[in-house]
């Protein structure tokens, strides 16, 4: 019986060849693109304003989207989320209105309509400090916070809050009529990534 | 019409209205907006307590956000000012009153009330007030005048509902003296509300005092002293003695908002000494609906017993400029005091810039009381 003979009269020794081979091409392309991919499946923004008279509002947006790649050896993250700015929401138009049109000017185009953060850097177990870039308005800066990084099975949930400093991206001082937007504001960001080799 | 008469015209329509007023009112304080992330009433009022004349912010929020109409174009004005129809007297005046605010409002009403067989109707012009301020550099001067009802076998008469002076540092830091409503709990729109006129916080009650306070993003604290109820310091009835409160509210977020109040009144010719502690909560779980709910005890010293007082109102925009609104109300009995229960239900209508229209209807049941009395109000509300 000829090698070949054999091969082909025994069907469980055919498919226990194939399915190494396929084992074995996969270990393979692992080995030479370890990365894996997130990709935002649904995320909230919120923006915390504190109010000049007192008190606060929020500004909140669902359209964040973006893809990060995440190396095992690093803990930055190639990619970049980023939210339509035009989708902020504070709950009445006329606010809306100031805070897109006015302040984030985002009719200007390229660099206006969104903000997009870049080049994260961030560790993987527990609420722990992260660095970002934050492009907004034109400028980028960049940013620190916290975060949380969890992962559910085939997804990852990430909880990350950071403050800025609108003076630093060159937004004009929100005020209307004796009513204003202090300096500093807090950016809350949490998401569910689906992870994929 | 050439501009001088066009100006000829406005001043005299100004003349007109201010002649026509028969006495004083104010804006409502709407704790409702927490819908619409506004959890201070220092945003649109001139008092941190909220009430009485509106920031040119809350004028412009009247116009452009709080009305279903909207309304269109507004002519340009200058910085920290609002021009057109949110302006006082639609711009009769322009820019002559420079950095001063003023602020007319009227309220016809019409009142009918039955009880068993009994009923009557009335329509009175509840109020009619002007009010004015000036604020800058941290500092507010601010009045009211207008007329106070014929109540009782007292005549309708002139007067001032609050005058005062308050500075504001940087810091937040804020001290408030004159004649002013003291803050404790949740200012209801409506001054019958148990968690108001059953605690001395009624639509006269305002005191003569000091207030410090501090404010700050998440939070802000108001400490009141005085030596007694305004009214009854300026007719001398024997009803002032001292009295202090305390406010502090604390935001858990802009919906979501924690109240805790207290209050000390010592006795006079006409109270005994009383006092009161509570807790509040608002609450805007959803885009267009604002609850709030307070209990408090109201503990009376003498004998007088403790009664607790429990007021909520739940409020939701149907569509934009109509709110609907119901708010159950109860205080218990002690063995001075009758306990009571209340239905209020409402409908505000705000068509218009600054047109308001109050719908309600109240069941009030008296412990011990044979028949509920059932009232009905419409007020036109008119700040202008």
């Amino acid at each position: 019986m000829t090698g070949r003979h054999w091969f082909k009269t025994r069907p469980l020794t055919r498919y226990a060849c194939a399915t190494l081979a396929i084992s074995l091409v996969a270990l393979a392309a692992h080995a030479q693109s370890p990365a894996r991919a997130w990709t935002v499946a649904a995320g909230d923004v919120r923006v915390t304003c504190p109010m000049t008279v007192g008190g606060s509002f929020d500004a909140k947006s669902s359209a964040l989207a973006g893809t990060l790649a995440v190396d095992p050896s690093s803990t930055v993250l190639s990619g970049e989320l980023s939210v339509e700015l035009k989708t902020l929401d504070t709950g009445i138009s006329l606010r809306n209105q100031h805070m897109i049109e006015d302040y984030l000017e985002v009719g200007k185009g390229d660099g206006f309509e969104r903000a997009t953060l870049s080049n994260i850097d961030v560790s993987f177990d527990g609420p722990k400090p992260f660095t970002a870039l934050l492009r907004l308005h034109g400028v980028t800066q960049a940013v620190t916070g916290r975060a949380t990084v969890s992962a559910h099975g085939s997804s990852v949930r990430v909880d990350a809050s950071f403050p800025l400093h609108i003076s630093d991206y060159a937004i004009a001082a929100p005020r209307y009529l004796g009513v204003g937007v202090k300096n500093e504001v807090t950016v809350r960001v949490v998401f569910t990534a689906n992870t994929a080799s | 019409m050439d501009r001088p008469l066009v100006m000829t015209f406005r001043v005299c329509l100004a003349t007109a209205v201010l002649c026509l007023l028969i006495a004083a009112g104010r804006a409502d304080a709407e704790p409702r907006f927490l819908s619409k992330q506004y959890n201070r009433c220092s945003s649109c009022h001139y008092s941190a307590t909220g009430g009485g004349l509106l920031t040119p912010y809350g004028r412009s929020l009247s116009g452009q956000e709080l009305s279903t109409t909207r309304r269109v174009a507004t002519p340009s004005a200058a910085e920290g000012t609002v021009s057109g129809e949110e302006a006082f007297l639609y711009d009769a005046l322009g820019q002559a009153l420079g950095p001063v605010q003023l602020g007319i409002s009227i309220r016809p009403s019409y009142l009918h009330y039955e009880s068993g067989t009994f009923s009557d109707t009335r329509s009175p012009l509840m109020n009619a007030d002007i009010a004015g301020a000036y604020r800058g550099h941290g500092w507010t001067a601010y009045g009211e005048a207008g007329r106070m009802p014929a109540i009782g076998s007292e005549d309708a008469k002139l007067y001032s509902r609050e005058h005062w002076v308050s500075y504001e540092s940087q810091g937040g830091i804020g001290v408030k003296a004159g004649r002013y409503m003291p803050a404790y709990g949740v200012l209801f729109s409506d001054h019958t509300s148990l968690n108001r006129n059953d605690l001395g916080f009624d639509k006269y009650d305002q005191v003569y005092g000091l207030e410090v306070s501090h404010t700050s993003e998440r939070s802000l604290l108001q400490v009141s002293v005085s030596p007694g109820r305004a009214e009854s310091i300026v007719n001398d009835d024997g009803g002032s003695s001292f009295n202090t409160t305390g406010r502090l509210q604390v935001d858990f977020g802009p919906k979501v908002v924690v109240v805790g109040s207290g209050l000390y009144r010592d006795s006079n010719s006409l109270q005994a000494r009383h006092g009161a502690t509570g807790g509040a909560l608002g609450l805007a779980p959803w885009r267009r609906l604002t609850i709030w709910t307070e209990g408090d005890a109201l503990i009376r010293g003498d004998g007088g017993g403790t009664s607790f007082v429990f007021s909520n109102e739940t409020a939701y925009e149907a569509y934009r400029g109509i709110w609907l609104r119901v708010s159950p109300q109860t205080r218990s009995t002690t063995d001075s005091f009758a306990g009571a229960v209340r239905w209020n239900l409402g409908v505000d209508l705000l068509p218009r810039t600054h047109i308001h229209v109050n719908l309600d209807f109240y069941h009030d049941k008296t412990d011990g009381s044979p028949e509920a009395v059932k009232t009905f109000l419409a007020q036109l509300h008119l700040y202008l």
